[in-house]
């Protein structure tokens, strides 16, 4: 079942490219682009094909069209350049985080009477959540870290050894325009690899998310992305914090 | 449209001699406020921009407002352009598509998918395109390359890119199960790929 869906996502790489994914079927897929290198490679070579068909329609534009955007430009403020592209070496990169990650466990030292009960409100609601996050929750060896920012952003993380799988959560967390958070999962080294996208809900809790392969993760980290997610992180991490703290 | 796909193409004449200024340099120029750059940017990419999104939508007056839509888009996050994502062209004409379709989509929520489907079918695909802004050989190349495709890839790319439709809605137009429409969107866009020399 698992082989198949995987299988099944991939070829979503055509309508990927055509934009021709219904909204949560795109999701899945920009999930699935997150792990998957060669997926974001095809899907390169595919958009840019598209893009030659795009060129293929070219049009003049009626004169006034261009009088009315320039006059526009004139008047519209630019977005300034997103925190992305700080490319860090990968030892800088684990450097950050684990400042962050130190950062973040004195706060959650600090606020801990709060914090603890909203730990447990959050955990209250992954037991709530389907069944894979269920039996990462319900693993003998499950093991629970949270963390709080002094932003107002929680995090909590159960991981598993045993299953090799672990469960994010987060609130507080506000969306960033073509931008997703990313959950990354670093080895003793420092090597970030994709833990999946964070999906935030209306409420700024996020959609619990399962990370599996866990493998020899120590740590897990948070950065922002642009839309649909980085092979390797290209930004600060926002939080951090060890597996087994 | 692109440096890397005029080398590629010695079999066919240079189709669009690669504009002085690269489109990737202009935007980086743009990204720092630069309206002069803006208006090279303008020239270069609006003929696609504006014909991608009327072959979408279709209605002339509408394809205008997104149009003018995707354009300031370009000028309000040009700093968001990554060149080790892609070309710029292929940035610019993806706002552009996402724009028209979104659009397409939130309109027909509600209306006749299959009525206006078979108007989209009945219509000639290059006649309403072709017009004095691209070069006839670029056109030709691509037409010659999109007949290289079997007949249900043909019909599944060119639904889904010139008619805004999901892979859903294609399946159901031309009654073919879900699973067969993924695959030949991808086995088709590949096919596509190839002939056409694209390499990023």
């Amino acid at each position: 079942m698992k082989r198949r869906l995987r299988q099944d996502l991939h070829t979503l790489a055509g309508p990927y490219a055509l934009n021709a994914l219904p909204e949560d079927e795109l999701r899945r897929f920009e999930e699935h682009l997150a792990h998957c290198d060669a997926c974001v490679q095809e899907v390169r070579g595919l958009v840019e094909t598209t893009a030659v068909l795009g060129s293929a329609a070219a049009t003049t534009p009626p004169e006034e069209m261009r009088r009315r955007i320039l006059a526009e430009v004139a008047r519209t403020r630019q977005l300034t350049p997103a925190p992305e592209p700080v490319f860090i070496t990968r030892s800088g990169w684990r450097q950050k985080a684990l400042v962050v990650a130190l950062a973040a466990s004195v706060v959650a030292a600090l606020a801990l009477g709060g914090f603890a009960y909203r730990l447990a409100q959050q955990v209250e609601e992954l037991r709530r959540d389907q069944s894979a996050v269920a039996a990462v929750m319900a693993a003998p060896d499950a093991e629970f870290n949270g963390a709080e920012l002094d932003n107002g952003v929680s995090a909590t993380v159960v991981s598993s050894g045993q299953r090799g799988e672990l469960v994010f959560s987060a609130e507080g967390l506000r969306p960033v325009e073509g931008r997703d958070y990313q959950l990354w999962l670093l080895d003793g080294e420092g090597d970030p690899r994709s833990g999946g996208l964070v999906r935030l809900r209306a409420d700024g809790a996020t959609t619990p998310l399962l990370a599996t392969g866990l493998g020899d993760a120590e740590d897990v980290a948070v950065t922002i992305e642009p839309a649909g997610g980085s092979p390797a992180p290209t930004a600060d991490p926002i939080m951090a914090m060890p597996l087994n703290a | 449209m692109d440096d890397r796909f005029a080398e590629r193409r010695a079999d066919v004449p240079a189709a669009e001699p690669a504009p002085p200024p690269a489109l990737a340099d202009l935007l980086r120029q743009v990204a720092r406020g630069d309206e002069r750059a803006f208006e090279d940017v303008y020239g270069q990419v609006s003929p696609s921009v504006f014909g991608l999104v009327r072959r979408v939508l279709r209605d002339p007056a509408q394809s205008e407002e997104v149009a003018q839509e995707v354009l300031v888009e370009v000028w309000r996050s040009a700093c968001r352009y990554d060149p080790d994502r892609g070309s710029a062209h292929a940035w610019v004409l993806t706002l552009a598509h996402r724009r028209a379709v979104d659009r397409v989509r939130s309109e027909q929520a509600g209306t006749d998918r299959e009525a206006r489907a078979a108007a989209a079918e009945a219509t000639t695909p290059y006649d309403e395109v072709a017009e004095e802004a691209t070069d006839r050989l670029e056109r030709e190349r691509v037409r010659r390359c999109l007949e290289s495709l079997t007949e249900l890839q043909r019909q599944s790319v060119k639904l889904a890119y010139y008619g805004g439709y999901t892979y859903r809605d294609v399946a159901r137009l031309l009654t073919v199960p879900l699973g067969t429409v993924k695959t030949r969107m991808r086995d088709g866009l590949i096919r596509l790929r190839d002939c056409l020399g694209v390499e990023w």
